[in-house]
């Protein structure tokens, strides 16, 4: 008689296989707080890869929390953008940490961009309220563009929406005219509204704060 | 309310709307929306922007312009990535404003039906506590509902029903009143016939007896006897013409016509009176009995020149006028300019006995008589108005012998 799976079994383990996909960072206690660094290689992601490829800003967004010694909850966030410049073929890259450091670095190819991640270090959680904390819950959103390209679609959107003022849409738009002003801009701004910025991936870590370290 | 109808209605109405909802989707935004990002537009937009660059390579002199283009077209093209990630959820919002849009409809349709059907609902109980009304005997209903729809033309004929059934339960009274007063009338004739016959063949043979000369005082006084027995006999006639009132033998006449004919033979007939008539512009066909309707014009005319000669000069005029009743009837107005009728006799102008007169007069049949055939004509004889400038009466004749009462 031949072993099967449970099919539950298999959907388990299904459901589990991303989690275990990607290298977790590392962190560590600093004099500044707690410090991220070996970023997870998710640029070998081909959805990552993808996406940086399209020109739009795509935002890291790393965010952390955890309990100090007396129980209080510390939060702490830090980004990385990356926006490949398709004219000049380079990638931007602009990294704000917790203590709301900005540092902005250009870099010529994708492999030096990976190089770049691999070997950044920020501060995830500032200073002194890191003081206590025995591991941090660390999550990773990947959005696939920036709140200003979101914004400017927005905006184009609610346009092309109302595209028959521009006069150029013809019958179709001069009867969607014929509707009250107010009633038009509200279905507007509703439509436009509904332009989010979702995750394209997000992980999530509890990473354990090495003792002897901690600030 | 009927809920079941209600609650039925209102999950045809959730389906059907459902259905268009997703007719809607499937249809007409969902193939608009992947018009807008389907991968060509995506590509073709891609090699114009690689296009651009590969330009600026060839001809540097414009790369501004070029660069200009490019980041034109790249910005499109954000926008229609940023669009294609947000699919999801901009066919979310599209669908849930078209469902509260729905949702509002319906909430405003079913509010609308609701207010409807509760109004729908008191109408029809006005209608029930009315129908219940009329079977009660209630007259002269008023359920006040002047729709103009099945409901409120409903209440009208309720109404209607309930003002001919007073009309006619005032009729039934007024003649079974008169009928007793006809068979009292009758048994008074007859009572009185036997007893005068006998007196009469009693007195005939006291003239043959007395035969002889010098007897004359005797004669006279037989004469005067006779005469008295007469008087009485032409009173007992009366009597038997009231309790015999023959039916009415109605037939379509011309009513302007037959008032014109009884105006020129009557016309000599009161010394006090003159008689005019305004003849209606064309034929007004009425069914009716000349005779009895010329019996009718007799006894008003009788009464009015009772009345003008018992006044201050003693003449007067009757003028007599005819017209579309509607309802189907015709009618015919009697007026005098004589000092009109007291108004303690009015309430019961029309019964047997009312009169004003002295005794020897008249014995105040006429009018009785006069309703009695215009009741058994199917039309009515009415009191219009009466004040010191006169009296008019009004007759109403139905046109077609159909309607005329058996």
């Amino acid at each position: 008689m031949k072993w099967a799976p449970a099919p539950w079994a298999l959907l388990l383990l299904l459901a589990a296989a991303p989690l275990g996909a990607v290298q977790a960072p590392a962190i560590e206690g600093a004099r500044e707080g707690v410090v991220l660094s070996r970023l997870p290689p998710i640029f070998g992601e081909e959805e990552v890869r993808k996406q940086l490829g399209t020109g739009l800003t795509t935002s890291f967004a790393f965010e952390a929390s955890g309990r100090n010694a007396a129980g209080s909850k510390i939060k702490g966030a830090a980004r990385v953008d990356v926006r490949y410049d398709l004219w000049d073929e380079i990638y931007i890259v602009t990294r704000i940490d917790a203590t709301g450091r900005a540092a902005r670095v250009t870099l010529p190819s994708f492999e030096r961009l990976a190089e770049w991640w691999r070997d950044a270090r920020f501060v995830l959680i500032r200073g002194p309220a890191a003081a206590g904390l025995a591991s941090v819950e660390v999550a990773l959103r990947v959005i696939p563009f920036s709140q200003a390209e979101q914004l400017d679609t927005q905006r184009w959107f609610s346009q092309a929406l109302s595209a028959e003022k521009s006069g150029s849409a013809g019958a179709v738009s001069e009867a969607v005219e014929d509707q009250p002003e107010s009633f038009g801009q509200v279905i507007n701004l509703l439509m436009a509204t509904s332009i989010g910025r979702p995750a394209l991936l997000e992980y999530s870590w509890r990473l354990p704060l090495p003792p002897g370290k901690k600030k | 309310m009927n809920v079941r109808s209600a609650l039925v209605t209102l999950s045809g109405m959730l389906l059907a709307a459902a259905a268009v909802l997703w007719l809607f989707d499937r249809e007409i935004s969902g193939p608009w929306f992947r018009l807008g990002v389907q991968p060509e537009i995506v590509s073709t937009l891609e090699r114009s922007m690689r296009d651009q660059k590969a330009l600026a390579r060839q001809d540097p002199e414009h790369r501004e312009e070029y660069r200009s283009r490019f980041e034109a077209t790249q910005g499109l093209l954000n926008h229609l990535r940023i669009l294609e990630h947000n699919h999801e959820g901009i066919a979310r919002r599209w669908e849930t404003i078209l469902l509260a849009a729905v949702l509002a409809v319906l909430a405003v349709a079913g509010g609308f039906h609701l207010l409807r059907q509760r109004r729908l609902d008191s109408r029809l109980e006005r209608l029930r506590l009315g129908l219940i009304a009329l079977s009660d005997g209630q007259e002269s209903l008023e359920i006040g509902d002047r729709g103009r729809d099945t409901v409120g033309r409903i209440a009208g004929m309720i109404e209607d029903t309930s003002r001919a059934m007073a009309r006619d339960r005032k009729r039934l009274a007024y003649l079974r009143n008169l009928s007793g007063w006809q068979e009292t009338a009758r048994r008074h004739a007859h009572e009185m016939r036997t007893p005068l016959t006998a007196a009469r063949l009693e007195l005939a043979r006291l003239e043959r007896l007395l035969g002889g000369e010098g007897l004359d005082e005797a004669r006279q006084v037989a004469a005067s006897v006779g005469e008295e027995l007469e008087r009485l006999g032409r009173f007992t006639q009366q009597f038997t013409s009231f309790a015999r009132l023959p039916q009415p033998r109605a037939q379509v006449h011309d009513l302007g016509a037959v008032v014109q004919e009884f105006v020129a033979t009557f016309a000599a007939a009161w010394p006090s009176l003159d008689l005019h008539f305004e003849p209606p512009a064309g034929p007004l066909p009425a069914a009716l009995d000349r005779d009895m309707l010329r019996q009718v014009l007799v006894n008003l005319c009788d009464n009015s020149a009772l009345a003008i000669r018992s006044s201050e000069g003693g003449r007067g005029t009757v003028t007599l006028r005819a017209g579309e009743a509607g309802r189907g009837g015709v009618f015919l107005e009697v007026a005098d300019d004589g000092p009109g009728i007291a108004p303690e006799i009015r309430p019961r102008l029309f019964e047997p006995y009312a009169t004003t007169r002295q005794v020897g007069e008249g014995m105040g049949l006429g009018l009785a008589i006069s309703k009695k055939i215009l009741l058994d004509h199917g039309g009515d004889l009415e009191l219009l108005a009466s004040s010191g400038a006169g009296a008019s009466f009004r007759l109403t004749f139905p046109r077609k012998l159909e309607d005329a009462a058996a």
